[in-house]
C-alpha cells in the first residue's frame, strides 16, 4: 500500500481527473487498502449508485482491481502504480508522435480516454469524429502500435490483482502437489514450496504474456486461434488480422524505455559531449527492438556495426582531440573518421581508461566477450549497462538534491560516508577537511532530513553518552526512498498549487468557455479578465514544466530501479 | 694515580661512549674499548655521572647495565636542575616534537601537583621549555622543549592558523587545483565542438599529484607551500565532492582505435596478450566482413609504435604525430581499397596554462615525477544537471517543506505559500532550469 505522500499525490490525481466523487472513492480505498462497495458506501456517505459508478470508471481506466474473496465477496483496490502513469500521458504521446506521427496520437489520446477500448471501436470512432482522415491510415497506424506493443490487448482477468492471482495459482499447485502421487501428508518441504511457488509465478507471466501478446487473429482457415507466442510466428504475422474483440490499453512499458534512453543519452551528452549522446544512443536504438521492459541489467549485445547501423549519418562525430588527414578521397575518409570517432566513443563511454571499480560504476557500456573482459583487447562488443546507469543516475539526483538543499559540503561528507562506510565525527572532519565546528551542525541537519543515520557503540556497560562512540552512516536505499516521497510530496504541491491558482480563476474560466464568448474574447472579457487569463496561463504553463521536471526525477528514483534499492552501495 | 690521569681516562670513556650509536654502550664493552683496569674505569665513571655526562641505563631485554653519553650543553644544563626538575625535564625531553600534556606529565613523574608546577616555571624561566596547544586538544596545556618545533600532528599541518582549521585556505587551493585539472582535462575547444575530449588511450595530459605540486608551488597562490602529501588530501577531498576523478595513467591499451601514446614498456606480457587478441579478433573480422569499411584502423598496438616517456616536452611545444606505417600497409593489403586508406593524427589542442606557469615552464620537473608519479593521474568531470528541475522547484529548497501541508490547513501550504507566488511571478529569466 502506498504511502502518505504517494497517497495525497493519487488523490489529486483522480481529483483533477475524474473529479470529486471517484477521488473520495479512492482516496477512501488508498487509505484503508481493500474494501467492498457497501463499506464505501458507508464511510464516505457517497450514495451507492454514485459510488458504483465512481468504481466503474476507475476500473474502465485500470486504476481499480478487483478481488473476489470467499469470505468477504467483491472487493476492490487501487493499483496506485497506474495512477501515477497517468502524469507521463503528455510525454507518452509525444513519445508517439516522434514515431508514428499525428495518427498514432490521435489513437493513443482515444484509448488513453477510455482507459481500455475494443480494437476494432477505436478507428470507427475515431473516423466519425474527425471524419476527414483517411481509414487506412489509422488501421496501419494502429496494427502498428499494436505490433510493436506500444498498446497491449487486455482481458478481464488482468483486472484482477496480480498478488491475487499468484496467490491463487500457487494455492492450486499446491493442492496439485498434495494431491500427486506419493506426496506425504503433513506441510510441505521446502523443495516442493520453492517449486510450487515457482510454478505460480511460471503461470503468471505465460498468462499475462498470452493475453498481452495477442491481439490478432489467423486469417481465413483457422480465424478462431488467437496468436499466443509472439515471437517465433513474427514472420507470418503479416497474414493476421487484427482482432476486433480484444481490448486494448497503452503498454506504459514501452514508453517507459523510450523514457529511460533519452535520459541516457542526456546523460552522456552531458556528462562527455554530444557526439557521445549520439553514439550512445544509436546503441540504444539498436538494443530497443529487443526490449520490453525495465528490467534487465543489461542490454542485448552489440556489434559496432551494429551500433553504426544506427548512428545518423548527419551530424558527424566530433569532439575528440584526433584529426584524420588522410589520402584518400573525401568520402570514404569521412566513413573512415566516423567508424574510428565511434568506437573511441565506445571506449569512452565503456570508461576503457579506467578499469577501477569506480570506474566501471561510472561506465554506460561494457565490452563483453572474452577478449572484452581481459584488459578489452579489442574486444569489439559491448553492452549497455543499463543497471549500473540507473544506479549513477539515481546517484546523481541524490547529488543534486544535497548540493541544491545542504551546498557542496554535504556531497562531500556524504560521499566519504558511502565510500568509508561508518565514521566518527572527527574522521569526517579530517578527510573532509572541515573545520568539526562545521561538521558537527551539517550532520545535524542531514539526519533530521534522514539521509544519514546515526549508529551508537556503547564501550562500557552503562552506556553513557559520554564512553560511547558515535558513527555515522549512510543507507543509500532508506535515502532513496526518503528522496522519493519528498518527490511524491513535491508533485502533490504541484498539483494543489496548481488547482489553487486555477480556482482563482475559475469565474472567468468559465465565462470564457460560454459559446457566446468563445471566439469573441475581446468583446465580452475585460480589460482585466483578459489580463488575468494570459497571467493564469503562464503560471498554468510554468507548474506544468516544473511537474514534468520533478516526474523525470521519479522516474529516475523508482522506474529506473525496477527491482529496488536492494544492494545500493 | 694522577688526577689528570683520571680525567684523562673519564674523557675517554666519555668519547667512546658518544661515538657509540645512539650514545649508548654496554659496560662490557665499554670497558674492552679503553682497556684500563675496571677499579679505576668504575671511579671514572662515577664521576661522570655525577656530573651528569654518562648516563646509567638497563637493558630492558639484557639486564645489562649500560651508558650513555650526554653532551656537555646537556649535561651543563642538566648541572643547574635539582633532581625534580631534571625529572620533569627529561621526560617533556623525551616526548620530542610531539609535546606531554601536564596530566600525563603528573602522572608519569609522580610529582605533586605544586612541585611540578614550581619545576615547570623554573625550566621556562631557563628558556628550556614552552607550552603549546594542539589542535586536536586545544583546551589541553602542553610542554615541549623550547627548540623542536611542534610535530604536524600537533599543530595541524599547513591547513591550520592559530590552530583553527583555515577553510579558507583549503578552499583557495583546491579551487586553484580544480581550475587547474579543468585545464589539463578536455582539449582546447574547436569550431566543431565545444567540448572536445581526450581519447581513452592517452592520459599523459591529465596531471599527477606531484605535477600538481609542482605546479602549485609556482603559482604561488599563497607564502605556504604544500607538500604532495598535503596535495594529496585535497586531491582526495576534491574526489570526494565529486569534481574529479582519479584513473590510472596507463590509459585504455586494448581498444586500439588511436596509438598508444603512453610507454607501456614496463607490462610486457600484457601487450603481447593483447596483440594476440586482436589479432584473433581481426581474423574473426576478416571472415566475417572481408571488405569492412568501417575498420580503418587496425585494433593491433604493437610496441614499436610506443614512444618513450620523452613524451613531456612535446605537450608544450608542438602538436603530437603518430604515423602507423606497418598497420597502414597491413591494413590497406588486407582490404584492397586505398581509397580508404586514412592516416590519423593525434592532434591534440595545445594544454593552456595560466600566465605561463605550467605545462611549459614547469615540463623540465614533471619529467622525473612523472616516470617515478604513483601511477594515477586526475581528471575533472563535467557537471550532470540531473535531476535539476527538482532542486529548482520552491518545494526542493523550501525550509518549510515538512511543515507544508494542505490537509488540516495549517498556516504553510501549498495554496498560498509566498514560495510559489514569488516563483511564478519571477521572470523566466531568473529560473534558470525553466527553458520553456
Ligand atoms: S510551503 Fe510552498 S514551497 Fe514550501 S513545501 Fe509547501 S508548497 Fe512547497
Amino acid at each position: 500500500m502506498a504511502d502518505k505522500e504517494t497517497t495525497r499525490l493519487c488523490i489529486q490525481i483522480v481529483q483533477d481527473q475524474f473529479g470529486t466523487t471517484p477521488a473520495r472513492v479512492a482516496a477512501e480505498l488508498l487509505s484503508r487498502g481493500r474494501l467492498r462497495l457497501a463499506h464505501i458506501v458507508r464511510s464516505t456517505s457517497i450514495k451507492s449508485r454514485a459510488a458504483a459508478n465512481a468504481i466503474l470508471i476507475l476500473i474502465q481506466h485500470n486504476i481499480l482491481w478487483h478481488c473476489e474473496s470467499a469470505v468477504e465477496g467483491e472487493m476492490f483496490e487501487v493499483n496506485w502504480e497506474e495512477v501515477l502513469a497517468r502524469l507521463r500521458f503528455g510525454r507518452y504521446i509525444s513519445i508517439a508522435r516522434d514515431l508514428f506521427g499525428e495518427p498514432a496520437v490521435d489513437i493513443l489520446s482515444f484509448i488513453m480516454d477510455h482507459g481500455k477500448v475494443r480494437a476494432g471501436d477505436i478507428v470507427q470512432s475515431l473516423i466519425q469524429g474527425i471524419n476527414t482522415k483517411n481509414t487506412a491510415l489509422y488501421n496501419s497506424t494502429l496494427i502498428s502500435l499494436l505490433k510493436s506493443m506500444y498498446i497491449k490487448p487486455t482481458s478481464a482477468a488482468l483486472q484482477i490483482s496480480p498478488r491475487d492471482r499468484l496467490i491463487r495459482y500457487q494455492e492450486e499447485a499446491e493442492r496439485a502437489k498434495r494431491a500427486s502421487a506419493g506426496a506425504k501428508k503433513g506441510p510441505l518441504a521446502a523443495k516442493d514450496l520453492l517449486e510450487v511457488r515457482e510454478l505460480a509465478r511460471r503461470r503468471l507471466k505465460e498468462e499475462v504474456d498470452n493475453i498481452e501478446g495477442g491481439g490478432f487473429r489467423r486469417r481465413a482457415k483457422d480465424a478462431k486461434e488467437t496468436l499466443t507466442s509472439r515471437t517465433p510466428k513474427r514472420q507470418k504475422i503479416d497474414e493476421d488480422v487484427l482482432d476486433e474483440d480484444i481490448y486494448l490499453r497503452v503498454n506504459y512499458a514501452k514508453f517507459n524505455l523510450h523514457i529511460r534512453n533519452r535520459l541516457i543519452e542526456q546523460s552522456a551528452s552531458q556528462r562527455y559531449n554530444e557526439s557521445a549522446g549520439l553514439v550512445i544512443r544509436a546503441a540504444l536504438a539498436a538494443a530497443l527492438p529487443s526490449e520490453s521492459t525495465l528490467h534487465g541489467v543489461r542490454s542485448e549485445i552489440l556489434t559496432m556495426q551494429n551500433i553504426m547501423r544506427h548512428l545518423p549519418p548527419d551530424p558527424p562525430l566530433v569532439g575528440i582531440a584526433i584529426r584524420p588527414s588522410g589520402s584518400g578521397s573525401g568520402s570514404s575518409t569521412e566513413a573512415g573518421t566516423q567508424a574510428l570517432m565511434t568506437r573511441e566513443y565506445v571506449n569512452i563511454l565503456c570508461a576503457a581508461d579506467n578499469p577501477t571499480e569506480a570506474g566501471r560504476q561510472s561506465a554506460f557500456m561494457a565490452y563483453s566477450g572474452l577478449s572484452g573482459a581481459v584488459g578489452g583487447g579489442g574486444g569489439k562488443k559491448v553492452a549497455i549497462e543499463y543497471e549500473n546507469i540507473g544506479r549513477r543516475l539515481r546517484f546523481k539526483i541524490f547529488e543534486t538534491f544535497v548540493r541544491e538543499r545542504w551546498g557542496e559540503l554535504a556531497i562531500r561528507v556524504l560521499r566519504l560516508l558511502i565510500d568509508k562506510g561508518k565514521m566518527d565525527e572527527k574522521q569526517i572532519a579530517k578527510v573532509a577537511m572541515m573545520s568539526k565546528k562545521d561538521v558537527q551542525p551539517l550532520l545535524t541537519k542531514l539526519v533530521s532530513a534522514s539521509l544519514i543515520s546515526l549508529q551508537e557503540v556503547p564501550r562500557g556497560a552503562d552506556r553513557s553518552a559520554m564512553r560511547t562512540i558515535y558513527l555515522w552512516y549512510i543507507d543509500l536505499a532508506k535515502t532513496y526512498s526518503v528522496i522519493l516521497t519528498s518527490l511524491y510530496k513535491t508533485l502533490g504541491n504541484i498539483l494543489a498549487r496548481k488547482n489553487a491558482e486555477t480556482q482563482k480563476v475559475s469565474a472567468i474560466l468559465s465565462k470564457r468557455e460560454r459559446s457566446d464568448v468563445q471566439g469573441n474574447e475581446e468583446n465580452f472579457l475585460t480589460r482585466g479578465e483578459r489580463e488575468a487569463l494570459t497571467a493564469f496561463e503562464e503560471k498554468r504553463l510554468r507548474l506544468g514544466v516544473l511537474e514534468r521536471r520533478v516526474e523525470e526525477c521519479v522516474f529516475i528514483l523508482r522506474d529506473l530501479a525496477p527491482d529496488g534499492y536492494a544492494g545500493e552501495s | 694515580m694522577s688526577a689528570k690521569k683520571a680525567s684523562d681516562l673519564a674523557q675517554r670513556l666519555w668519547t667512546e661512549c658518544r661515538n657509540a650509536p645512539n650514545h649508548t654502550i654496554t659496560q662490557e664493552k665499554l670497558l674492552e674499548a679503553v682497556g684500563e683496569k675496571e677499579s679505576l674505569c668504575k671511579q671514572a665513571i662515577n664521576t661522570l655521572l655525577s656530573k651528569n655526562l654518562l648516563l646509567l641505563l638497563t637493558d630492558s631485554k639484557s639486564g645489562k647495565n649500560t651508558y650513555q653519553g650526554i653532551s656537555r650543553e646537556d649535561a651543563a644544563i642538566k648541572g643547574n636542575m635539582d633532581a625534580d626538575e631534571h625529572l620533569v625535564y627529561s621526560h617533556i625531553s623525551g616526548s620530542r616534537n610531539e609535546g606531554i600534556w601536564t596530566k600525563t606529565l603528573k602522572a608519569r613523574t609522580n610529582l605533586h601537583q605544586t612541585v611540578l608546577n614550581r619545576c615547570l616555571k623554573k625550566l621556562e624561566g631557563k628558556q628550556l621549555v614552552k607550552t603549546i596547544t594542539s589542535v586536536k586538544f586545544p583546551t589541553r596545556k602542553i610542554y615541549m622543549r623550547k627548540d623542536l618545533e611542534p610535530s604536524a600532528d600537533v599543530s595541524g599541518g599547513p591547513w591550520y592558523t592559530d590552530h583553527e582549521l583555515d577553510t579558507a585556505f583549503i578552499e583557495s587551493h583546491s579551487e586553484a587545483i580544480l581550475v587547474y585539472i579543468r585545464s589539463r582535462s578536455f582539449p582546447e575547444a574547436t569550431d566543431e565542438c565545444s567540448e572536445m575530449l581526450y581519447p581513452t588511450s592517452v592520459t599523459k595530459y591529465y596531471p599527477t599529484t606531484a605535477q600538481i605540486t609542482v605546479w602549485l608551488k609556482k603559482a604561488q597562490i599563497s607564502p605556504t607551500e604544500l607538500e604532495e602529501g598535503d596535495v594529496q588530501m585535497l586531491l582526495d577531498m576534491l574526489v570526494y565532492s565529486g569534481e574529479i576523478e582519479v584513473l590510472p595513467r596507463t590509459g585504455f591499451r586494448g581498444g586500439g582505435v588511436f596509438d598508444s601514446d603512453e610507454s607501456a614498456a614496463e607490462d610486457g606480457d600484457r601487450d603481447h596478450d593483447e596483440s594476440g587478441g586482436s589479432d584473433h579478433d581481426e581474423k574473426k573480422r576478416k571472415r566475417k566482413r572481408p571488405a569492412s569499411r568501417a575498420r580503418s584502423s587496425s585494433s593491433k598496438v604493437e610496441g614499436d609504435d610506443r614512444e618513450d616517456e620523452n613524451e613531456e616536452d612535446e605537450i608544450a611545444s608542438r602538436p603530437v604525430k603518430r604515423r602507423r606505417k606497418s598497420d597502414q600497409s597491413k591494413t590497406r593489403s588486407d582490404r584492397g581499397q586505398p581509397s580508404d586508406d586514412v592516416e590519423f593524427d593525434l592532434d591534440f589542442a595545445r594544454v593552456e596554462t595560466f600566465d605561463g606557469l605550467g605545462a611549459s615552464s614547469a615540463s623540465g620537473s614533471w619529467k622525473g615525477s612523472l616516470t617515478g608519479g604513483s601511477g594515477v593521474v586526475y581528471r575533472a568531470l563535467r557537471r550532470e544537471r540531473m535531476g535539476l528541475g527538482w532542486a529548482q522547484t520552491p518545494c526542493g529548497r523550501c525550509p518549510q517543506f515538512d511543515f507544508c501541508s494542505d490537509k488540516d490547513k495549517g498556516p504553510v501550504n501549498p495554496d498560498q505559500c509566498k514560495y510559489y507566488r514569488d516563483w511564478l511571478e519571477a521572470p523566466i529569466g531568473e529560473i534558470s532550469a525553466i527553458d520553456i
